[in-house]
């Protein structure tokens, strides 16, 4: 979920954006990058945020061909597409029942349109283009307002960034550039500021001018947030998970409790109670944690389609990932032990002869004098 | 009896501590993460309020061309408004056959009807952007009559007129235009309703609840900011059936506990004369004070937690567009919902503990 917006935008290509001199992001530049030999694909593209059927939908005015070749679409568009039309990617067309045929009522996006559009047919794509609406030039243009001739972005697939960013400076362009890996960087351009606070403040005050560049910082602070919301349940869900295990174990070791009376009065140091309780416990709490993740990601899986999340208009997709698997296991595995840790402080603390009768533990219930006082 | 009632009720010991930080850990969950979702839409509102909102569109369902709203009911709405119909149609001109849209529209000033173009009822508006469109394609402007095929009636010969001088700026220039009332003679049942109805400021909700008409946020980057959010949120609000659940589980649990521990002392209120409500309200209020512990305690942390996070990100390299407003409907969701769930929880502790009597010294055995 975190890396949505940058995959929206970018995917796995280069991406040219607006920079915070003169606007650059039009044909000349396209079809000057079109040429150049390191360029495979160049795919210039006008983003459209609306809805469709009361859900949101990322709306793209591309190339069709040239699109859909960058996002591996076995088979292309179709033929004898005429203006207006609507392409809409599988994951979409199966979450919203899109047919070929049906008219689309389409919506601006940071000017108010209205426009109905036909779907002329569908593609099946693996990357976040999978879930979006793929629509021409013109009628991307009038539901942006974005004039003839330029574009928000120019998407470049090639395996020599160094070579685009050289070509940019050498045109004057006014651009960043972002990859794959992250941010190649400004070119004629101020670089993107490292504290957004200012922004920040005339977004919620709606005071002063946004920066021209806005589309590059707006997508990094997107990013942003989405990551630290995402993290922030992830925190929560943690805290959640980390109090349950204490707390089943809590349960698990009242009964124990007597176990550890007993060996501190045989003379068995701390230390060794510790170590000991760890080492019963470790293969157990490893174990669980392993299956844990496996089975949570089996659930997922299983879930997925047909109880899968979207998050602003894109299915969020259960990956393998054995590096997270690993990490849940492995957070598993330090609060089960950490949990043990504490709940032994608690058992060593205690006289043993307290320890093995449980006296302490019994509770003196408050008597029914608070009622009869009264 | 009340104040005994109560304080029996609010008598916390270490089982009943306990449980209280567990339904506060559920409450700081759900007001946490509900905190970060909205702190995220109104990040993005910022940005979204930017934008000029235009006019507003009301339709019957979410699509303009199955959208059917009768025209007479819309004499209720107080303000200026304009009606728009819109139809897919085969357009016949100058040899080429195109599909388009067929619009008409009516505005009402005061209650008075007009219709702003095109002026006669046999003709059709071909507006800027069609009429480039058929001169590229044909070499020529539109000739002077046209065929008009819709609803899979035969087709209409229109005089073609001028562009529309007046068209509102939200819609394309690709349409074709002709009078509200040529559609209705061509077939009252299809052309008769109203696809939209356009007023220049939003209206009454319950005006428009009355009417059946639904908005449509035709500035997108709005609606599709409010839409994503409103899925994130209905994401955690399934979590937060979980946890009531959860909250359910733990206050029958606690109470339950509660009620086989004191079975003498209920027994010996009960031979004080204490009525069996008052033995019930004493089990279902200690659910309820845990309850409000729990939420109380919960909801401030999952406050002070998102806030932590939120404060946090920038230093770790990731500074943001959250900004996090004052949780009141999460705060209200956590109460009403641990509330809700520890007295339903209650329930049949407190029921079992009605029923606990001391035998009396006839019934027992010698």
């Amino acid at each position: 979920m975190p890396g949505i917006p940058s995959q929206i935008l970018a995917g796995d290509v280069y991406v040219i954006t607006p920079g915070t001199g003169p606007y650059s992001i039009n044909d000349s530049l396209a079809q000057n990058l079109s040429a150049q030999t390191w360029a495979q694909i160049v795919s210039p593209e006008i983003f459209s945020l609306g809805t469709l059927r009361s859900a949101p939908v990322v709306i793209r005015g591309v190339d069709p061909v040239v699109f859909l070749r960058m996002e591996d679409v076995v088979g292309g568009p179709p033929s004898h597409l005429t203006i207006p039309w609507a392409l809409a990617g599988s994951g979409l067309a199966s979450r919203l029942g899109l047919a070929s045929g049906q008219e689309l009522t389409l919506v601006g996006s940071s000017v108010s349109r209205l426009d109905v559009v036909p779907l002329a047919g569908t593609y099946r794509a693996t990357t976040a283009a999978d879930d979006e609406l793929l629509v021409d030039y013109a009628t991307a243009r009038f539901l942006t307002g974005v004039g003839s001739g330029v574009y928000h972005s120019i998407r470049v697939e090639t395996s020599q960034p160094a070579a685009l960013v050289a070509f940019l400076a050498a045109r004057g362009a006014s651009a960043h550039v972002a990859g794959p890996g992250g941010s190649v960087g400004p070119v004629n351009s101020a670089p993107l500021p490292t504290d957004p606070r200012v922004i920040n403040l005339f977004l919620r005050y709606g005071l002063g001018r946004l920066p021209l560049d806005y589309v590059a910082e707006g997508v990094t602070e997107a990013s942003n947030s989405v990551q630290v919301v995402a993290w922030g349940l992830e925190v929560f869900v943690l805290l959640m998970v980390a109090l349950g295990i204490h707390a089943v174990q809590a349960r698990a070791f009242a009964d124990r409790r007597a176990t550890v009376g007993v060996l501190r009065s045989l003379g068995a140091p701390a230390t060794w109670v510790r170590l000991r309780a760890l080492g019963e416990l470790a293969p157990l709490a490893a174990a669980a944690g392993l299956l844990g993740s496996v089975l949570g990601f089996l659930g997922a899986a299983v879930l997925t389609p047909s109880a899968a999340i979207v998050a602003f208009g894109h299915e969020v997709r259960v990956a393998l990932d054995p590096v997270s698997l690993l990490s849940v296991a492995a957070a598993v595995f330090l609060v089960s032990l950490l949990s043990e840790l504490v709940l032994l402080q608690g058992a060593l603390r205690e006289r043993p002869s307290v320890s093995i009768r449980g006296t302490a533990a019994r509770e003196s219930p408050p008597s029914l004098e608070v009622v009869l006082r009264d | 009896m009340g104040r005994p009632v109560l304080r029996l009720a609010t008598r916390i010991n270490r089982r009943t501590r306990w449980t209280a930080w567990a339904i506060a850990l559920a409450c700081m969950v759900l007001v946490g993460s509900l905190s970060l979702v909205d702190g995220l839409g109104a990040g993005v509102d910022s940005v979204t309020a930017r934008f000029s909102a235009g006019p507003t569109v009301y339709l019957h369902g979410d699509d303009l061309l199955l959208s059917a709203i009768d025209e007479n009911a819309l004499t209720a709405i107080p303000t200026d408004y304009a009606v728009l119909r819109a139809h897919m149609g085969t357009l016949a001109v100058n040899g080429l056959t195109l599909q388009v849209v067929a619009a008409s529209l009516t505005t009402y000033h005061a209650g008075n009807a007009t219709v702003p173009f095109p002026a006669g009822p046999q003709d059709l508006a071909i507006d800027t952007g069609l009429r480039h469109e058929i001169e590229n394609a044909s070499g020529l402007a539109p000739g002077a009559t046209a065929n008009l095929t819709l609803f899979g009636l035969p087709a209409q010969s229109l005089s073609v007129a001028a562009a529309p001088s007046a068209r509102p700026a939200f819609l394309p220039d690709t349409w074709a235009w002709v009078r509200a009332d040529f559609l209705l003679g061509l077939s009252p049942s299809q052309g008769g309703p109203a696809q939209a109805v356009v007023t220049p400021a939003p209206l009454n909700a319950a005006l428009v609840a009355r009417l059946g008409l639904s908005p449509l946020q035709t500035v997108g980057a709005i609606g599709f900011t409010q839409a994503s959010i409103a899925e994130a949120r209905s994401v955690l609000l399934g979590l937060g059936g979980v946890l009531a659940v959860i909250i359910g589980l733990l206050a029958y649990n606690a109470i339950g506990l509660e009620v086989h521990l004191r079975k003498e002392e209920i027994r010996t209120l009960r031979s004080l004369g204490a009525p069996s409500s008052t033995v019930a309200a004493v089990y279902e209020g200690k659910a309820l004070v845990l309850a409000l512990l729990g939420a109380t305690l919960g909801s401030a942390l999952g406050v002070v937690v998102a806030h932590g996070i939120v404060s946090f990100a920038p230093l770790l390299g990731f500074p943001n567009l959250i900004f996090l407003p004052l949780p009141l409907v999460p705060v209200a969701l956590a109460f009403a919902l641990a509330l809700g769930a520890a007295a339903l929880g209650g329930l049949v502790p407190a029921r079992r503990a009605m029923g606990l009597v001391r035998p009396s010294r006839e019934a027992r055995p010698s």
